[in-house]
This record gives C-alpha cells, sequence and structure tokens, in this order.
C-alpha cells in the first residue's frame, strides 16, 4: 500500500554543511560594554564583549581576556615562566573566559569556556527566541533600533535592535530579531549589554584554534559552571589546589563561603 | 487515479487555506549568480507608521512562509527583504500575492555608519590603570608622550615631566622594567604610539619591593607594555628629512629592543630644523622619596651673558640651531631580580638668538629707567653624561649603587647693541659626578634603611667685556655628602620611624674681576671656604589604615658652619640647633575621593657660598652683585590643601589646590640702579617677608560614546614681597590668573580637532605708587584630515595676544601645513612652517621690579621633505 506523501509548501531540506571546515571570514565587529551582577548582594562586574559577525556565524568573547591571553601566549613564546607571566599580568584587567560560537546554517550553539584551567565546551541547538516587536524607537549610535521583548533563559528581557544591518544576531545568545540587537537587559537590570561602537573587520575564524576544548555534555558542563560558582573552593581542593583568598575582575576579595546563596547566574 | 484526486485536493485545500489566512511565500536568491540566501529577513510593515507587523526568515534554500496574519483579501502591507551585503527590496502590496514571490537581491557593499571600533580605552584592577592606547592616540601623535598626555589625570609640564594628580611620577616602566630611571623623556620623545599597546599608571606605587608592606607611597608610576609583535626582536625607525629657508635637515634614528630578560635603546638625533632635542637627556625628578637616590643638577651658574630667553611659543619658530644626540641606554639582567642599567648620552648644541629688548627698571613709576638693546648670541654645549646603576629589588633586601657623571661645556658669544655696543665671551662649564648607595633591609616588624649621595660639583666660568676689556671669572666647588640610616617598626596601624643622619659639605668660592670701565673703577677678588656639617635625627609618627593616613615628622637639626674669608683673613663658626614640624593627613572616603591638608614649620640658615661674596662679582655686563658673608637664617610656614575626584572608569578627573607659604628672616635684595648698571646686594634683614597663596583646579573629562575629550585647568596665585631699591624698602604685590581650557573631537574617523588656549593675566603693584597689568594668550588649533587612506594633512594655526596696561597691543598669528603619504611602512611629508612668514614675535613679561618686553626673531617661512620608515 503506498503512503499518501503529503506536500506542503513547508518543504524542508537539511541542508550539508556549506561552510568549509575550519576557517570562514568574519567582516564585522559589535563592542558591548556589559554589566552583571553574578552575585547578589556583590559589586557588578564589568567587561567589555566584542560580538565578531560573518555572513552566517559569529563568535562572541571578552576583549580582555582575549588581550591578556594574548599577552600570555607572546610572553610564553618568548620563554617567560608561569611565575613570570603571573606577575606581569597580574595588573591587567580579566575577562570572562566564555566564548559562544553560533552558526545560523547549523543552527546551533557551542560554548566554550575554561572551569578550573580544564578547557571544556558543549554544543546546543540554537532556541528560537519569540520575540514581540513594539513601535518604540531609541537611537543607538546614530542607529533606530526598534524595541522587542521576550521570556528566555528565565528571564525577561528587552531588546533593542535596528533594522540597518540586516544581521540576525546580538550579545550573548539573544538573536532572532530583524537586525543587530544593539542593547539588551533583562528586567532585574542584573545583566544589561549596550553596543559602544560597530566598525568593520576582516578577520578570518579560525576553529582550529578551539581544539584544546573538549566537548562534554550540556549536563555535564552546566553542572561544572554551577559547581565552580557556587563552591570553587572544594572543586578546586579536589585538584589539590588550596585557595586561601580571592578576588573579582576589578581585584575587590570576594568571600568564597558566601557565593551559593548569592549567585545569580545568567541563565535562570 | 482515486489516489492521487485526494492528494491534489489536498494541495489545492492547502493553497486555499493558507491564502484565505495570509501566508506570503517567496523565495530570496542573489542576482549576481541567482544562488537562495539563507536567513534572509522578511519582514511585513504597516504601509501607516512602517512598525512591523510580523517577519521571519529564509531557510536554507532562500525560502520562506510568512503568516501575515491578515485576513481581508485587500488589506495593505509593505514586504521589506533585506540581507548584509545586499540592496534592501521593499514593495507595497494591496493584497496577499497568490503566487509565490520571487525576490532578487542586487548586492551592494554594506557601509557601516559608527565610530570605528576601539579597545575599550580603561580598565581598573585593583590599584592599576590600565589605558589602551588604541583609545587615545590620534593620528597626528608621533610618540607615546603626545598620548599620554590625554590620559586623565597625567600632566606632561614643558621640560617633559611627567605628574600624575599633581605628584611626579616614581617610576617610570617599559615592559615592567626600570632602564631609565629619571631619564624618560627619552621614551616619552622617542617611542611611536604603534609599539605600545597599553599605558598602565600604578597609583600609589611602592618600586622598592622591600617596602612593599611598610611604606605607602602617594606617588604613581607608568608602565608601558609593548606590542606583542615588538618584542624580542629589534625594532627601529629612521626619518630623514631636508628643506629650504636656507639650508635645513632633521635626521632621527632609533633602534629598540625589549625582550624578556634585557632591554637597549638607542636614539640618534641631529637638526638644522629650530627642533629641540635636549630635552631627551634631562634626568627628572621621582618625587620626595627619591630625593636621596638621584644627584642634585639645579643649575648654579653665576655668571650670564643677559641673552635671549625662550619665548612662549614653540621653539621650533624661535630657535635656530645645530644640534646632535647619541643617546644609549641598556638594562641587563645579573640574576633574578638584579639588574644593572647604563645610559650614555652625548649632546652637542649651537643655538643662536636674536633679539630686541626693552627694560624697564620700575623705580616709582615716574622716574623708570628705560632700557632698549638689540642682542644677539650664540651658544655651543658639549654635554657627555653617563650613569651606572647596579640595583638589586628583592623582596627580602633592596640595595642599588648608582654612579654618575655629567660634564656640560659651553662658549657664549654675544653682542649687545643699545647706549653702549658690547661684544662678550662667556664660558660656562659645570663638572657633576655622584656615587648613590642605597640599601634597604625588612626584618620581622621593621625596616632599616641605609642611604649615602656623596656628590662634586665643579663649576668655572669666565665672563670677557671683550669690547670693554673687563674680565670677570668665577670657579666654584662643591664636595657634599648627605648620609642617613633609619629604621621604622610596624606596629599595626601605627608604624613609627627614627631617621638619624649626618651631612657634611665643603665649598669653594674664587672669583677674579678685573680692569676699568668708564668712570667706574672695577675690582674685586673673593676667596671664600665654607665648611657645613649637620646632625640631625628625626622621630616620624606614622599612622595608614583604609581611609586615614597621618604623617607626623619632627626634624631635630644642629648645624655647624665654619666660613673662612681667606682674603680678608676671617674665620667665622656658627652653631645652631633647629627644629621644623611638619604634619601631613590624607582621607579617602571612597575609591574616587581623596584629600589631604599638610602644615610645615621650616627654619633653614642661607648655606651656598654663592651667595656669600664679600666683593662684588659681575654677573653680567650691567649687573654687579655683593653676597652676604655670613650665616642667616630664615623660617617658613608652609600650608597646603588638595582635594582630588577622580573615576578613572569614566574617564573623569578634578583636583582643586590650595597653597600658602610665608617667610620670614633671611637676606633680602637691595638694588641700585646707576645709569643702566645696577647693583645687588643681600642684606639681612629679619623684618624681611615673602607671601604667596595660590589656588589652583583642573578637571578633565574624555567621553566614551562620543569623540569628545575636555580639559580645563586654571589657577590663581596672590605673592608678596618686599625688597630694597635705591635705598627705598619697597613691596611688590601681584596676582596671577591663569586658565587653559583644552577641546578635541573627531568627526568620524577623516578628521579629528584639538584645540588648546592659555590665557594669563599678571596684576602688579607696589607701594611707591606704580602698578601695571599684562595680559597674554596662546591659542592653538591643529586639525588632522585623512583625505584617503593613504593621504593626509595637518593644519596648525596659532594665535598669540600680549597686552599691557600701557595699552600696548602684540598679536601674532602662525600657520603651518603639514602632508603625509604613506606607501607601506614609509612615510613621506612635506611641511611648510610658517606659512605666512611672520619674522617677529614680541610679548611681555614682569621680573620682580623690572618689565621686559622682547621681540624675538622668528625663523621665517621653510619648506622640508621627511622621508620615514621602520622595521
Amino acid at each position: 500500500m503506498k503512503r499518501v506523501i503529503i506536500f506542503s509548501f513547508f518543504v524542508l531540506i537539511i541542508s550539508s554543511q556549506s561552510l568549509a571546515q575550519g576557517v570562514s571570514k568574519l567582516f564585522l565587529r559589535a563592542q558591548y560594554s556589559v554589566t552583571a551582577i553574578e552575585y547578589i548582594g556583590n559589586k557588578q562586574y564589568n567587561d567589555w564583549m566584542y560580538l565578531d559577525l560573518g555572513k552566517n556565524e559569529s563568535i562572541y568573547y571578552s576583549f580582555f581576556n582575549h588581550s591578556r591571553d594574548s599577552i600570555v601566549q607572546s610572553q610564553i613564546s618568548l620563554g617567560y615562566s608561569a611565575y613570570e607571566i603571573m606577575e606581569n599580568t597580574r595588573n591587567i584587567q580579566r575577562g570572562r573566559k566564555d566564548i559562544f560560537h553560533i552558526s545560523s546554517e547549523s543552527k546551533t550553539i557551542k560554548h566554550y569556556s575554561v572551569i578550573t584551567a580544564e578547557h571544556y565546551y558543549k554544543s546546543e541547538p540554537a532556541e528560537q527566541i519569540i520575540w514581540t516587536i513594539s513601535k518604540d524607537t531609541l537611537t543607538i549610535l546614530s542607529y533606530k533600533c526598534i524595541k522587542a521583548t521576550a521570556k528566555f533563559k528565565g528571564r525577561e528581557w528587552t531588546a533593542w535592535f535596528t533594522q540597518d544591518i540586516p544581521i540576525t544576531a546580538g550579545p550573548w545568545k539573544l538573536r532572532g530579531l530583524p537586525g543587530l540587537i544593539l542593547k539588551a537587559y533583562d528586567a532585574d537590570n542584573h545583566y544589561t549589554f549596550e553596543c559602544m561602537a560597530i566598525g568593520g573587520i576582516d578577520r578570518n575564524l579560525d576553529m582550529k584554534a578551539f581544539a584544546k576544548f573538549r566537548e562534554i555534555s550540556a549536563k555535564e558542563f552546566d553542572m561544572l559552571v554551577y559547581k565552580f560558582k557556587t563552591d570553587a573552593l572544594t572543586m578546586l581542593e579536589n585538584k589539590g589546589i588550596k585557595i586561601t583568598g580571592a578576588k573579582d575582575a576589578s581585584g575587590n576579595t570576594i568571600d568564597l563561603k558566601q557565593r551559593k546563596s548569592q549567585y545569580n547566574p545568567l541563565e535562570l | 487515479m482515486r489516489r492521487r484526486l485526494p492528494v491534489s485536493i489536498l494541495l489545492i485545500f492547502v493553497s486555499v487555506a493558507l491564502y484565505s489566512q495570509g501566508v506570503i511565500s517567496g523565495v530570496v536568491t542573489s542576482s549576481d549568480d541567482s544562488k537562495p540566501i539563507p536567513n534572509a529577513h522578511i519582514i511585513l510593515l504597516n504601509p501607516a507608521d512602517k512598525s512591523i507587523i510580523t517577519y521571519t526568515f529564509s531557510d536554507e534554500n532562500g525560502l520562506f512562509n510568512l503568516d501575515s496574519g491578515v485576513n481581508k483579501e485587500n488589506a495593505e502591507f509593505i514586504v521589506e527583504v533585506s540581507f548584509i551585503g545586499f540592496q534592501k527590496y521593499s514593495a507595497l502590496y494591496k493584497a496577499i500575492p497568490p503566487d509565490k514571490l520571487r525576490i532578487i537581491l542586487k548586492s551592494e557593499p554594506f557601509e557601516i555608519r559608527s565610530a570605528v571600533v576601539k579597545a575599550p580605552r580603561v580598565s581598573m584592577r585593583g590599584d592599576t590603570l590600565n589605558y589602551m592606547t588604541a583609545g587615545f592616540v590620534k593620528e597626528q601623535d608621533r610618540n607615546i608622550g603626545e598620548v599620554l598626555k590625554r590620559i586623565p589625570g597625567v600632566v606632561v609640564d614643558v621640560s617633559g615631566q611627567i605628574k600624575y594628580n599633581d605628584k611626579p611620577i616614581n617610576a617610570f616602566y617599559i615592559d615592567g622594567k626600570n632602564m631609565l630611571e629619571g631619564q624618560y623623556s627619552i621614551a616619552t620623545n622617542n617611542i611611536k604610539p604603534s609599539l605600545i599597546t597599553m599605558i598602565q599608571v600604578f597609583e600609589n606605587h611602592q618600586p622598592v619591593k622591600a617596602l612593599k608592606e611598610h611604606q605607602f607611597s602617594e606617588n604613581a608610576a607608568i608602565n608601558l607594555t609593548i606590542h606583542p609583535d615588538a618584542r624580542a626582536r629589534f625594532v627601529g625607525t629612521a626619518d630623514i628629512g631636508a628643506g629650504v629657508y636656507p639650508a635645513m635637515w632633521n635626521f632621527r634614528s632609533t633602534l629598540f629592543r625589549f625582550s624578556k630578560t634585557s632591554q637597549t635603546m638607542t636614539i640618534l638625533k641631529s637638526n638644522k630644523a629650530g627642533i629641540d632635542i635636549a630635552t631627551d637627556l634631562r634626568l627628572h625628578s621621582m618625587g620626595p622619596d627619591s630625593q636621596l637616590q638621584q644627584p642634585d643638577l639645579s643649575a648654579q651658574n653665576i655668571l650670564n651673558l643677559a641673552e635671549t630667553s625662550s619665548a612662549p611659543v614653540k621653539s621650533e619658530r624661535t630657535l635656530f640651531n645645530t644640534s646632535h644626540l647619541a643617546s644609549v641606554n641598556l638594562l641587563i639582567p645579573l640574576a633574578k631580580d638584579v639588574q644593572a642599567t647604563l645610559r650614555i648620552g652625548y649632546l652637542n648644541d649651537k643655538k643662536t638668538a636674536d633679539n630686541l629688548q626693552t627694560t624697564s627698571f620700575i623705580i616709582d613709576g615716574e622716574n623708570d629707567i628705560v632700557l632698549t638693546e638689540r642682542g644677539s648670541s650664540s651658544r655651543h654645549e658639549n654635554v657627555p653624561s653617563m650613569d651606572f646603576t647596579v640595583t638589586s629589588n628583592k623582596e627580602k633586601i633592596y640595595v642599588q649603587n648608582r654612579l654618575y657623571g655629567r660634564v656640560s661645556l659651553s662658549d657664549v658669544s654675544g653682542k649687545l647693541t643699545g647706549i653702549n655696543s658690547i661684544n662678550q665671551d662667556l664660558s660656562q662649564n659645570q663638572y657633576d659626578f655622584a656615587e648613590i648607595f642605597n640599601l634597604i633591609k625588612p626584618l620581622k616588624n621593621s625596616v632599616l634603611r641605609f642611604n649615602s649621595r656623596t656628590q662634586y660639583r665643579s663649576l668655572p666660568e669666565e665672563l670677557n667685556i671683550v669690547s670693554d676689556s673687563i674680565r670677570q671669572t668665577v670657579g666654584l666647588i662643591q664636595l657634599k655628602s648627605n648620609n642617613i640610616v633609619s629604621t621604622q617598626i610596624k606596629l599595626g596601624w601605627f608604624r613609627p620611624e627614627i631617621t638619624a643622619g649626618y651631612n657634611v659639605s665643603s665649598q669653594h668660592l674664587k672669583s677674579e674681576l678685573s680692569d676699568v670701565r668708564k668712570n667706574m673703577v672695577l675690582s674685586g677678588e673673593n676667596d671664600i671656604k665654607l665648611y657645613s656639617s649637620e646632625l640631625f635625627i628625626t622621630p616620624t609618627f606614622r599612622y595608614d589604615r583604609d581611609k586615614f593616613r597621618l604623617v607626623i615628622r619632627s626634624p631635630l637639626k644642629m648645624l655647624g658652619y665654619n666660613l673662612k674669608n681667606v682674603r680678608g683673613a676671617s674665620d667665622t663658626s656658627s652653631l645652631f640647633f633647629r627644629i621644623s614640624p611638619s604634619m601631613s593627613a590624607t582621607f579617602i572616603p571612597s575609591g574616587n575621593w581623596e584629600g589631604n591638608l599638610s602644615y610645615g614649620f621650616g627654619q633653614t640658615t642661607q648655606g651656598e657660598v654663592q651667595s656669600m661674596n664679600p666683593s662684588f662679582i659681575m654677573n653680567n655686563y650691567r649687573t654687579l652683585s655683593e653676597g652676604y658673608a655670613g650665616i642667616i637664617e630664615s623660617k617658613s610656614h608652609s600650608s597646603a590643601v588638595r582635594i582630588i575626584y577622580r573615576n578613572a572608569l569614566k574617564l573623569f578627573s578634578a583636583g582643586f589646590y590650595v597653597s600658602y607659604i610665608h617667610r620670614s628672616g633671611g637676606t633680602k635684595s637691595a638694588v641700585q640702579y646707576t645709569d643702566i648698571f645696577s647693583i645687588r646686594q643681600l642684606l639681612p634683614d629679619n623684618d624681611n617677608f615673602n607671601k604667596m597663596l595660590s589656588f589652583r583646579g583642573n578637571i578633565s573629562k574624555v567621553f566614551f560614546d562620543s569623540p569628545l575629550n575636555l580639559g580645563l585647568s586654571i589657577s590663581h596665585s596672590v605673592s608678596s614681597g618686599n625688597y630694597v631699591q635705591q635705598s627705598k624698602n619697597v613691596e611688590i604685590s601681584s596676582r596671577t590668573w591663569v586658565a587653559e581650557p583644552a577641546v578635541s573631537y573627531s568627526f568620524g574617523s577623516a578628521v579629528n580637532t584639538e584645540f588648546n588656549l592659555k590665557m594669563v593675566r599678571t596684576n602688579r603693584v607696589d607701594n611707591l605708587g606704580s602698578q601695571s597689568s599684562i595680559f597674554s594668550s596662546g591659542a592653538s588649533l591643529l586639525n588632522f584630515i585623512r583625505l584617503s587612506g593613504k593621504m593626509d594633512v595637518i593644519l596648525n594655526i596659532e594665535h598669540y595676544l600680549n597686552k599691557s596696561s600701557d595699552q600696548t597691543l602684540h598679536s601674532n598669528f602662525f600657520a603651518d601645513i603639514k602632508v603625509n603619504y604613506r606607501a607601506g611602512k614609509s612615510n613621506f611629508e612635506l611641511s611648510l612652517r610658517n606659512i605666512f612668514n611672520n619674522n617677529q614675535f614680541t610679548h611681555s613679561v614682569f621680573s620682580e621690579l623690572t618689565r621686559i618686553e622682547k621681540i624675538y626673531t622668528l625663523r621665517p617661512r621653510s619648506l622640508m621633505v621627511t622621508y620615514s620608515f621602520g622595521f
């Protein structure tokens, strides 16, 4: 018996990987100032994030972490010892170690991070965010932006996007609007992203740079991050490292024992 | 057949269903190659207000289905399709299109409107501020010193000294290493901004590791972080320029290497283009804590030619020179935390000057003496110097030994034409040698310090008034040794300290004045020896806790002097006991605010032999001076308030300073004018007083979201003093106001503008009834215009105004233009200076009992071509 095959206008073809493995071109950079209250009751941290965009993919990372890593790499190549590198970079601001690589073609988000000096990444589908677009407008960096709201990863988000840059991208995992998101914040203003500059770049995204990261399941990845953020002392002691004190990226002393109750992650 | 029918009916049903629900479908392709465009934006807009109704994205095949949510068949809407790198498609529809839309997008380069992405300007970690060079550099900057001036809180004065929050920096590092000690102008004037990724300011920096837990520092340090691509390899630049004025040249060659362990900087310069290169070798003060770690190079010349002083315009406009400079700087590691640094410099500098000077000796406003002279002079200097330091900077011990030597050989010749015609020759030589040793050893709860500085100086000078056959020779020899030992104990927040020291000095002044001039019989010989010794003990109390710091010290001194007048066969000895308490309290209510209150009482004795000559010395052809051959005391009260607010992350800083100094006792100047000649004497006078009250404020703001920098510095000072003139007691009071606004703005990436203005007003009043005022201003407008990716133009316009109370107004206007063309790593520059060919600059100033108006001869219009390259 032949089956009735229903054809519809919604024809899906699962495409094969059209991008060449390894290298792709990035041509636009948006620079975001990020503020976050990652621990309630603590000072907010600030970071400077770059969103480098290609036609079908993007990479989102901390400028401070990237530039510090560049200095570290150059000193490694010059033969500096680990202690010397630590001394030389002690006063350079550190940024977030998280890197997000989003591919519109494969509709996946790869989240790379360094947890207790180990390099991990997880891969997850790029969740479709259901945005509600309003009529409100705002000018940011001379671009006319339109307001949109959505609930995503446990938070109520407000985003301002511009149709003048027709790329469906934004900071972190925020995307899915018909234009680049230039500003976004959650309802509590615990996490804010604001675009400070947009410019052209000409660089290749070489995925070989991520070869040192080991893929683990999303569940395992999230559990490691949670443990590190709430009980780093135990985690490090289990690795044989005894910590007597800690400071945040701005150099302020933090009380590691209070972390769990204060933890306010970006994804709730 | 029957089986097919349901399918086709189903299809029709589906299509009818979609049509009636308002689904718009289509495909998006590129006009270039007809390939589908995935992820294109398909947006439905309300034609009335262009608001978004709904949107979707095309899939991998460029296909889309957009549920418009519109049921009416004749509803109006706009369909907009866009994707980066393509022209936007927009069309008005009056009904849901029944057929699939075929949208073909034409490719179009994407234009970015916003500012060029730059690195974040500043970040903070603990006490360290990290300023990304890219956030502060402008296209027209030739060296890192020009970038430093834009860092909030940093001031670079005309001598090249760097101050942070009004205090001199106490260390200048390159990649964390201190190769240059206080001679950092060689770096700030010659390192290109592209070599530096980051400028770090270490606030409250303690350069001595052994003192880190023991002594708080109020001074900051600067570190330049070398670009990773420039590390561990030779990096060099060369500038070769030639021009016409008549013939001009400008040559500069730099060779640097900054590696993990060693550093080297070699600079060669030569120019006949009015560029002053002597500042490169200047040794700057590194703050009060480092006074005994540096040689004392204060100028002590006794004879002068009354030659041209520098005009308040760029030296390139007034300097006629032929200058050569060589500087070699090395840092070599000897062991872990132990390094040796060697700095060798040589300056050969020939300068000529020409000016017309009118000097008014203010007597009583009615009988003032006015003298007009045209002067020309030529000075030729040879200055070799060497500075060798070995430093062990460890947490357990700090040891430093420094050997310094500098020779300055100057020959000056001059001609003055006025009432008389005078030819003069002056030979001014100075020899300085210093040996400095430091040892700091922290113990369990205390720190032990030992410091010793021994310095030898010789100043042989000779002035010949050739036309009148008059000769004055002076020889000054000084040998000084300063030695201290101290111990500081840490008792929680309290840190008492005891310092004891012994300073000795031996000074010998010999001079001879010979021959006869007009009706004046001149002769004078001096042979004076001054031996002084100072034994002191200074208890210091320090309290240092979070938001409050207090330092109270009270040096107790026993001073002994022995003054021998060899010619007069007199020998006097004196012994003094002195106490000079001082206090400094600093409040830090938050990370952004700082307030300081300080007071000091000083008792000093005149201790320099060059002001003790009992017989006349002819300082210049119309000034004779006689010192006071005795030890005389003076007292001073000084107090100051300082309030600083800074928010480094918002690039804002503001400071307000008030200081008051009152001196009494000591000596006062007595001047007697006879014709154009003056005789100056130092007289003891316990009624003598000098007071100075000054107010100063500055504010600077750099904006993140617009390319605007603002700066404003204002100051007001009131000073008073008294002198004796023509046997009358003259009390002078003067008030000075200074305002310096600065604005810079970038118009996109193609144009940036800097505007600087300095306005000075001085009022002077004396008790003899004369009063006068001078207002002067200097404004500069610099415009950088990028014509293309390879070519740019720099246009500089300056205006100077000088107006005195007799309504004499001098206005000077200058313009210069430079055109740069870049080809790979090379750069060609064509510069035209002084476009309007101004040949004179007039300026008036007050100086105690005189008012001086000078007309400087300027360098005429000149054209220069320079080729630069780097590797």
